[in-house]
């Protein structure tokens, strides 16, 4: 069976408007991809896309566009989920023999104004009751998750604060970066109301980006020279829990120990992680889902988690989406792709120091009160 | 900007006229969240029931950015988790000049003016 790696990753450059249109930022950041991995593009025979702005288009009319002849192609359609998904099935399909070389893209062009457009009809449930309530958006939808945390658990403020400065700490150290200056816990309890009790910087920031991972077999892999990276697992769960409108909980924890055990680590193997940050409380949920700290106990554990790149458990080490701007499903795939790096020991100034376990997890298509999908994998470095 | 008009099967959620009418599964007995046209628990038919439109809020947030300008006129809008009497929760709104004084637990019945919505909505339980 073909064994497949992780080779390579890409950005495109950040932007806060929209000076370049989706099919710039895609293509720059494949070619960022490929070009690190030395791999041509007409090298490629499978192609992932996930992305909210391009329809009609889709991953096929991309294979068109790019002059690609795809053997294997699949449409992320998990929202935020869709990156770790794709890795997961991209490494699955080189197994299969289906493919030797995939290259997993995730991207958008947004402003806040036309992400706000986007979600008026994200999904049916969410267009038909929703969008009617003035929901507020995703802010409002995390904004019921983050009052039942806090009521039950007591979770502070304070506490989910921590998540907002850390990430900025890591986002000054990632030149690709929408923000650009330190945060205070002082300005992050000062900052505006969004949708009570979330306020600015529990928040992110829709923005135009793209990322891409390259995943390829053991063949090419060695050709490349560069460090491999196994998908040593990898669990999606879509609508873990029915009936339920709010995500919490959030369906995370259903998989956790069935992808450590696939996997063959423990939590106490994993160096990093990347968690799906489109909230500082779903990046709480993600802690306690996962089981770095009980269910509800993320507020103690964050009061003493030392979540920077240097700590015991690194978080979001590239800043993630809350401080370098949320590139739509590109906010998806920027952890992967964060991962990927830190395991190829590529971090540069802010290297999680001998990289060698990530856990990156997504999330995302909000609909009738909830994320509906799922996804976490264990990524390895292969000596 | 009218709202727009339901799919066939959850039209008459927006009929209310003063009563909360939902859709219950005369086999299961489950009350889905929001309509469907077949029961999410054990796929058979649904009928329409009215309810008493009383519950509780289980949680809400406090919206004071919309995402459209046409709620500008609204803000700050209640959005709220309710747990009907009958069983069944969904997502709605707190309307009413009181709505900020929301809390988790707060006794809430069916609105019958005042909201912004054709979906029912909600205010605290004047008792």
């Amino acid at each position: 069976m073909p064994e497949p790696f992780v080779v390579s990753y890409g950005s495109s450059p950040y932007e806060k408007r929209e000076p370049h249109e989706l099919l710039w930022h895609l293509w720059q950041a494949a070619r960022a991809c490929l070009d690190r991995a030395g791999i041509e593009k007409d090298e490629l025979d499978g192609l992932t896309l996930a992305s909210f702005s391009y329809p009609p288009g889709n991953v096929v009319t991309l294979g068109e566009h790019f002059g690609l002849r795809l053997r294997w192609a699949e449409q992320g359609v998990f929202g935020g989920a869709s990156g770790v998904v794709a890795v997961g099935h991209a490494a699955d399909a080189i197994r299969a023999g289906r493919a030797r070389a995939v290259l997993c893209l995730a991207g958008d062009v947004f402003t806040v104004e036309s992400h706000d457009a986007m979600l008026e009809s994200f999904t049916p449930a969410m267009r038909d009751y929703l969008a009617p309530a003035g929901f507020g958006g995703a802010n409002g939808i995390f904004s019921l998750v983050q009052r039942l945390h806090t009521e039950r658990y007591g979770t502070t403020r304070e506490q989910l604060g921590k998540i907002a400065v850390t990430l900025r700490e890591h986002a000054l150290l990632n030149p690709n970066a929408l923000f650009k200056e330190p945060l205070t816990l002082g300005q992050y309890m000062e900052a505006r109301p969004i949708a009570e009790p979330l306020h600015l910087f529990d928040c992110v920031m829709p923005c135009s980006g793209a990322e891409a991972v390259l995943v390829v077999d053991e063949e090419l892999a060695r050709r490349t020279g560069r460090p491999t990276i196994e998908v040593a697992a990898m669990r999606e769960l879509h609508n873990a829990h029915p009936g339920l409108p709010l995500s919490l909980p959030a369906g995370f924890e259903v998989y956790a120990d069935e992808l450590f055990d696939a996997a063959g680590v423990t939590r106490g193997d994993v160096d990093l992680v990347e968690l799906y940050d489109d909230y500082t409380i779903m990046v709480a949920v993600q802690l306690e889902s996962y089981g770095f700290c009980p269910i509800g106990g993320a507020g103690p554990f964050l009061d003493k988690a030392d979540l920077s790149f240097r700590g015991a458990l690194p978080v979001n080490t590239g800043g993630g989406q809350l401080s370098c701007g949320q590139s739509g499903a590109g906010g998806g795939m920027i952890g992967v792709a964060e991962a990927v790096q830190q395991l190829q020991h590529e971090g540069g100034a802010r290297q999680v120091e001998a990289a060698e376990v990530g856990l990156v997890s997504g999330f995302g298509l909000v609909s009738y009160g909830k994320g509906l999908c799922t996804a976490g994998a264990i990524l390895r470095r292969h000596e | 900007m009218s709202e727009r008009a339901l799919l066939p099967h959850a039209a008459p959620l927006a009929e209310a006229n003063g009563v909360l009418r939902l859709q219950r599964c005369p086999a299961c007995g489950a009350v889905p969240e929001f309509p469907r046209i077949a029961c999410p628990r054990c796929f058979g038919e649904l009928e329409w029931v009215e309810l008493s439109g009383r519950g509780t809020v289980f949680t809400f947030g406090v919206v004071r950015r919309p995402h459209h300008e046409r709620f500008q006129p609204e803000l700050p809008i209640v959005l709220a988790v309710i747990d009907l009497d009958e069983g069944g929760r969904l997502i709605s709104n707190v309307v009413g000049d009181d709505r900020l004084e929301t809390e988790i637990g707060s006794a809430v019945e069916l609105a019958t003016s005042g909201g912004f919505s054709q979906l029912p909505q909600f205010r605290l339980a004047r008792s």
